[in-house]
């Protein structure tokens, strides 16, 4: 079943509600480990997004969506690391659609795999880095796997979900080799990364609103 | 040929304020401070540093980057990519230490030393000694 540009939108309000909420949580991990903004900067970029969104009278094409709604909006109101990488995320993501309402499966897995290519190299980052790309990499090929298996987009997401979950829990038992978190070295290690678990709470949106 | 300086800092106190000090010895250099987040707080805005690449590239043959830690890295970087071409074509950044490396670079660009010469300065200038004992 195509991905349709009023679900994309219902997604992105949900996440917008959803970093409100774990504002304080995301903003707690990153306390401890980095310079404890995160939670209040994804707060702060998806919060402008939802502005942007309610603001719309019309239906807003894939390409739009992405491109600008989502990746210069992260841009200029996220303020960390995330801004970029995020703001990337979604940029790479629009190089994928032309300005359409829907995506197929397919498509919208292609716009996930740009993305965190886009990351990656925007970030210079592997995995095992702590960072988000631990969550995103393992959960975008899930996605590819399952679509390619024949799975519903819905499928393809609660399955992605979990594995994101596991690997941004797992990202306690190691030390960050990249982004602020770096400068403590061992000393990270015992807490979540904060990109990784924002990373896993955006995939369990995505999963809960697809049907 | 003119060259310009921006400063980029998470934080717009601390971009003004390395502008001010470099300002200082290096009469004649236009040098821009980007800093902090459009609500005041801490971050790094990469449509803000594109706007201000912009438009030191409209009066200047180069542009050279100072950029603080972490994401005013990667912001930069992004800036980067949303920059027309032929702007982008002006812009450097400059691997260095965000107050010695703009300070050198600003001090050599007033003096009209050649561009290699002020990006080498520019690099090292984190690297020497402040206290010989």
């Amino acid at each position: 079943m195509p991905l349709h540009s009023k679900q994309m939108k219902e997604i992105l309000l949900a996440l917008a509600d959803c970093y409100d909420q774990n504002k304080e949580y995301l903003t707690d991990l990153d306390n401890k480990i980095g310079d404890g903004d995160h939670g209040i900067n994804l707060s702060r970029g998806y919060g402008a997004i939802r502005g942007k969104l309610l603001s719309a009278s019309e239906d807003i094409d894939f390409n739009k969506l992405y491109k600008t709604i989502c990746g210069m909006t992260l841009l200029s109101t996220v303020g960390g690391a995330s801004g970029p990488l995020l703001g990337t995320f979604y940029m790479e993501a629009a190089k994928k659609c032309e300005p359409v309402f829907e995506l197929t499966d397919a498509n919208v897995v292609e716009c996930f795999e740009a993305g965190l290519v886009g990351v990656m190299n925007r970030g210079k980052a592997v995995v095992g880095e702590k960072t988000m790309v631990d969550a995103m990499s393992p959960a975008v090929a899930v996605l590819r796997e399952s679509i390619d298996a024949g799975k519903s987009l819905k499928e393809a997401f609660d399955l992605a979900k979990e594995v994101a979950f596991n690997a941004a829990v797992k990202t306690a038992d190691y030390a960050a080799t990249n982004g602020r978190a770096s400068y403590l070295g061992e000393r990270s290690i015992g807490t979540q990364d904060p990109g990784a678990t924002s990373t896993a709470l955006l995939f369990e949106i995505f999963a809960s609103h697809l049907a | 040929m003119s060259i310009a300086l921006l400063v980029v800092s998470h934080s717009k106190m601390l971009a003004l304020g390395v502008v001010e000090l470099v300002s200082q010895m290096a009469k004649g250099v236009r040098i821009e401070a980007v800093g902090g987040m459009e609500d005041g707080t801490l971050g790094t805005d990469s449509v803000a540093i594109s706007e201000a690449m912009t438009s030191l590239a409209m009066e200047n043959d180069i542009v050279l980057t100072f950029m603080d830690l972490g994401s005013g890295v990667i912001s930069s970087q992004m800036a980067l990519d949303l920059l027309e071409d032929d702007v982008k074509g002006k812009v450097r950044l400059v691997d260095a230490s965000l107050v010695e490396g703009s300070f050198a670079a600003a001090v050599m660009a007033s003096a009209g030393v050649e561009l290699d010469e002020i990006l080498r300065q520019a690099e090292n200038a984190g690297k020497r000694n402040k206290l010989f004992d």
